[in-house]
């Protein structure tokens, strides 16, 4: 683990006699983008707080950069810029007030103040607000303006904690395309609770549920595996009953589900390609194939499929 | 040093940006404005009645004064103090803080010493009275330069103590009522001490050493005992390595 920027090491957390982490472990490469799943509660908040020194574990070890966060913090709290849940601002200060107080707290050597202001005002799309009062800007601006103040001080970590939280769909979009573009620059750790913002931008996944890791993996890695199974959506013009009925008479299907919008899922095992029987069987029934395609599990499932399984062994 | 400066010019930028300092200083320079010309009436009547022979006027005029100024602290220091460390809660910046490489130390000491510049500012604003008097008459010079000296010390204390309260709570209004209740309660130790005193002369004796009136009193009267400079100096320092120790020991609730 040469290149392990972060690793956490057996981490736990309590509060008031409830543990809400329990032996979390990961490590994050340099340059990799990391995000971390979970519904509401499950714990990611309260792992970022301990990575970056604002929340100390109740056991285990942290370490970034080689630095031990509770042996070290300040030069944990040096190498990263962190972008709470909640962006965290003063109202009565000014764009360019604020985010020059960051860089002081931050530590950014004076002379390079002024190019790292306007790479950022540039960077994040401030250079209309840069004169206004932070109090007064639209939820979207200031969520900006919070990660402006994450970025400020060339984080070598960037710490996102719900970067999209309470933004627009097109705030979103910029949100996401600005974390993208942060690849290889900086190692960034995102939390979320939306599917789609994972798939949009990590490389790897945690998923995390009632504090504890349920599943790490790539993107790819994660949905094969827990696809044992390919599914294909089909619709016909008639006959879907009777369709249904042939389908499944077919050696090695394992489902055939009727769904929404007339169509028909058919599941069957990953090895075989059975698109071409399927075919067939329709057109010997004269029902008029009108559509079929592979159904590719979103990550949505799997997210949902993980959570409710451990649930389910839980029970 | 760098992070305690920028700490306090954030502070201060805000407090000179909000209306609130405006307010409760515009009321304590009011206040203390009228008691000043009360007693300033109260001088003439004697004057005109008796003659100015045989009293010190700077005494006569400043005593009250100073003692009236450190009284109304216990109504400036907590609105002054509140909002240190709520108002970071409130706004999350706490975790900006935090999470930045600048130690409860120098966030104490920045939003100390921002509170206690918005004092020096009410302080100087006071001067004008001394200084108009100036032309009335001759004045007490020593006797202005330690009550001032009494003023300054026993405010520090005060916005130290204020800022500890602040720094036990999350909450603006709990943090100015616990300032005010220990403010109060500073002041009077004496009565305890007095009433104590007789029947229990040891803990009589360690509350008269606690109680801050007389302390002050010796100031507004002209007197600087190096006791009690140290007595307030060491006070401002405890509440403020207080003030650390509760930052501290937040995160590990």
């Amino acid at each position: 683990m040469k290149d392990a920027l972060v690793e956490v090491q057996e981490v736990g957390k309590e509060f008031h006699g409830r543990w809400v982490l329990r032996d979390v472990s990961f490590t994050v490469k340099e340059g990799e983008i990391l995000g971390f799943l979970g519904p509401n509660g499950a714990g990611k908040t309260t792992t970022m707080r301990i990575i970056t020194g604002y929340l100390p574990p109740s056991v285990g070890r942290v370490k970034v950069a080689g630095y031990d966060v509770t042996e070290n913090p300040l030069e944990v709290k040096k190498r990263i810029g962190y972008l709470p849940e909640s962006p965290p601002i003063y109202r009565e200060l000014t764009v360019k007030e604020y985010l020059k107080f960051v860089m002081e707290i931050k530590d950014v050597p004076r002379r390079e103040r002024k190019e790292r202001l306007s790479e950022v005002i540039e960077y994040c799309g401030l250079k209309d607000v840069y004169g206004r009062l932070v109090g007064n800007l639209s939820r979207g601006y200031r969520q900006r303006v919070a990660l402006a103040q994450a970025l400020i001080s060339n984080p070598d970590l960037l710490i996102l904690d719900e970067p999209t939280s309470g933004l627009d769909a097109v705030q979103i979009a910029e949100v996401r395309s600005l974390i993208r573009s942060l690849k290889g620059k900086h190692t960034v750790i995102l939390s979320t609770h939306i599917l789609p913002e994972v798939t949009a931008t990590c490389d790897r996944v945690i998923i995390i549920s009632n504090g504890k890791i349920v599943a790490e993996d790539t993107l790819e890695g994660l949905e094969a595996r827990l696809r044992p199974s390919k599914k294909v959506e089909i619709k016909v013009a008639r006959y879907r009953d009777k369709v249904c009925e042939e389908i499944s008479k077919l050696p090695s299907v394992i489902s055939v589900v009727p769904s929404r919008n007339d169509a028909i899922l058919v599941e069957y095992p990953q090895s075989l390609d059975l698109r071409e029987d399927i075919a067939r069987v329709i057109v010997n029934l004269g029902a008029g194939l009108l559509e079929l395609k592979p159904v590719s599990m979103t990550l949505e499932e799997v997210f949902l499929q993980l959570v409710t399984e451990e649930e389910a062994g839980k029970a | 040093m760098r992070m305690i400066l920028s700490m306090f010019r954030k502070d201060l930028k805000i407090y000179l940006l909000s209306p609130l300092a405006y307010t409760i200083v515009g009321a304590f320079l009011l206040i203390v404005g009228y008691l000043y010309i009360n007693s300033l009436a109260y001088y003439i009547l004697q004057v005109s009645r008796w003659g100015g022979y045989g009293f010190n006027a700077t005494k006569f005029l400043f005593y009250p004064l100073f003692q009236n100024v450190l009284f109304l602290l216990i109504f400036l220091v907590p609105v002054l103090t509140m909002r240190t460390f709520p108002e970071e809660e409130a706004s999350g910046t706490f975790e900006l803080l935090l999470t930045s490489p600048i130690t409860e130390f120098q966030i104490v000491m920045g939003k100390f010493l921002a509170s206690y510049f918005i004092y020096l500012i009410t302080l100087a604003i006071l001067l004008y009275i001394p200084i108009t008097l100036r032309k009335a008459g001759e004045l007490d010079i020593g006797l202005l330069i330690s009550g001032y000296v009494g003023m300054l010390l026993a405010g520090a204390a005060f916005f130290a103590a204020g800022v500890f309260a602040a720094s036990l709570t999350r909450r603006q209004a709990t943090a100015s009522m616990v300032s005010f209740a220990l403010l109060l309660l500073l002041w009077f130790i004496n009565w305890a001490a007095s009433n104590l005193g007789t029947d229990y002369p040891v803990l009589g004796g360690i509350l008269w050493r606690l109680a801050i009136f007389n302390r002050v009193r010796a100031f507004s009267e002209g007197v600087i005992d190096l006791r009690n400079v140290i007595f307030f100096v060491s006070l401002t320092v405890i509440f403020l390595y207080l003030s650390v120790m509760s930052l501290a020991s937040r995160r590990w609730k």
